[in-house]
């Protein structure tokens, strides 16, 4: 095992190189009894860290990566580090999404509204979500389901951003002028907007509030 | 190499760096199809709605919106009666979308079709063009396409058909119009479910094992290596042009 003073000593150097050091495998290079210490001191490092020289290639990588993504949507979005935070939680457990709202569903009591759940969990991973309309039970529920606490996941959904998303409705798909795709209608094919929707008003009022 | 391959081929890499960055636990890398929509909602945190109309998001000169990109929701939106239709096409679309955001991402460009190319695409008769209709989309949704079909059908399937660059276009066409032996080598694609393969109503293009998905996929690929060889294959350019055109919007060969 090497020491954390040696192992910090190599993992700046990597990271002013451009290298990327990997923190998992330093903290693993460490001793058991040293590896918070190195923990806190390459978190202490990053935190005043100068941007290393990367290569375009490597930025353009990084700034197209899922974490940057996802850090890039909390920053824009209003709920807090929700949108780090829940799919990183999710994969944990390696819970699709359609399954973490099946089981918030059922906690809730709505098992049979899933899909509306689905919906709003969407809105808190996505950070379009109002932390503050968000009800307790909900938090309550959802951190049984992530397996963590309700009071992390208010605490994450409070982290100040910069207030809501910035992009507008970006249409980018067409077809060709005058040719429908499909000019017959399978059987069996409903429209969606044919039937009443069920009355979700209980349930809304969860994620949305009184007057949501 | 002209900037529209370049383009193409930036659109595959990218397509294959973001399949190798899908969480193994949500697709084994190997296995086909490609779960496309898991990895838009699991991987990429978008919801994939079915809606009955997206007229209101065309603009003039479009009668028609297979799907939309909604940023700022993290939705992708796609239209229900196709996807009732034809399910390899609602994947597509999707693939498609996923495109727009992974690639709009990384470059500050215009991120809707220009204008002008658009009139002019309004304008071309389907079928008797000097030039594939494809070829006239804006490049952002040519990118799209690549990316989709990269992702679709990972060249990497495809190389394990036996479908490789110096076979080049004409190889890959006879393989996907060939007969089962040859099809039956990519990997898990007979075993692809009919609603994929019921993409491409004509049977020029559409091949039962190797599946409609497949099959645009392949008409991608070989628009791409049309483009980087564009002297010796020209023929086979308006070839794949026409392929694609049918294979992404369904019109059967003959019928404009």
């Amino acid at each position: 095992m090497t020491d954390a003073r040696t192992l910090l000593s190599a993992f700046k150097e990597e990271w002013e190189a451009g290298l990327r050091p990997d923190v998992g495998a330093f903290l693993a290079a460490a001793s058991a009894g040293q590896r918070g210490e190195l923990a806190h001191a390459i978190e202490a490092f990053l935190c005043d860290a100068p941007l290393p020289r990367y290569d375009g290639g490597t930025l353009e990588q990084l700034e197209s990566s899922q974490p940057v993504r996802e850090a890039e949507r909390a920053f824009d979005g209003r709920a807090g580090t929700w949108p780090l935070l829940l799919p990183a939680l999710r994969r944990e457990g390696r819970l699709t999404r359609s399954d973490a709202a099946r089981r918030l569903a059922t906690e809730l009591g709505f098992s049979g509204a899933h899909e509306r759940v689905h919906e709003h969990l969407h809105t808190m991973e996505y950070g379009t979500a109002d932390p503050l309309r968000i009800s307790r039970r909900v938090l309550v529920a959802l951190a049984r389901v992530l397996g963590t606490t309700a009071a992390r996941l208010e605490r994450a959904g409070r982290v100040p951003t910069l207030g809501g998303p910035t992009r507008g409705l970006m249409p980018t798909r067409r077809g060709l002028p005058d040719a429908p795709p499909f000019s017959e209608v399978p059987s069996g094919y409903r429209q969606p907007d044919s039937h009443r929707p069920p009355d979700w008003a209980a349930l809304d009022r969860l994620f949305l509030g009184a007057d949501g | 190499m002209s900037p529209a391959a370049r383009r193409a081929q930036r659109a595959d890499a990218i397509a294959l760096r973001e399949l190798a960055a899908v969480p193994r636990w949500l697709w084994d890398g190997e296995s086909l199809p490609v779960p496309i929509e898991s990895i838009a909602e699991d991987h990429y945190g978008i919801l994939v709605e079915e809606h009955h109309s997206l007229d209101a998001f065309a603009t003039a000169g479009d009668a028609h919106v297979s799907g939309v990109l909604l940023r700022a929701r993290g939705r992708i939106l796609v239209d229900a009666l196709e996807a009732a239709r034809a399910p390899g096409r609602k994947r597509f679309t999707i693939a498609h979308e996923l495109g727009h955001l992974v690639l709009d991402d990384e470059e500050a460009g215009p991120r809707v079709g220009q204008p002008d190319l658009t009139e002019r695409r309004a304008r071309r008769p389907v079928g008797a063009c000097d030039q594939p209709a494809a070829l006239a989309y804006p490049p952002g949704e040519l990118e799209a396409n690549q990316f989709a079909a990269a992702m679709l059908m990972p060249a990497r399937h495809l190389r394990a058909a036996g479908i490789s660059r110096r076979e080049r276009a004409g190889g890959a066409l006879r393989r996907i119009r060939g007969g089962r032996g040859e099809a039956a080598r990519v990997p898990g694609v007979a075993d692809w479910p009919n609603s994929e393969r019921q993409l491409l109503p004509c049977g020029f293009t559409h091949s039962p094992q190797l599946g409609a998905v497949g099959s645009v996929a392949v008409a991608h690929y070989i628009l791409y290596f049309a483009r980087s060889c564009a002297n010796e294959v020209n023929g086979m350019r308006r070839m794949a042009g026409k392929l694609l055109t049918i294979g992404l919007y369904g019109i059967p060969e003959g019928a404009r």
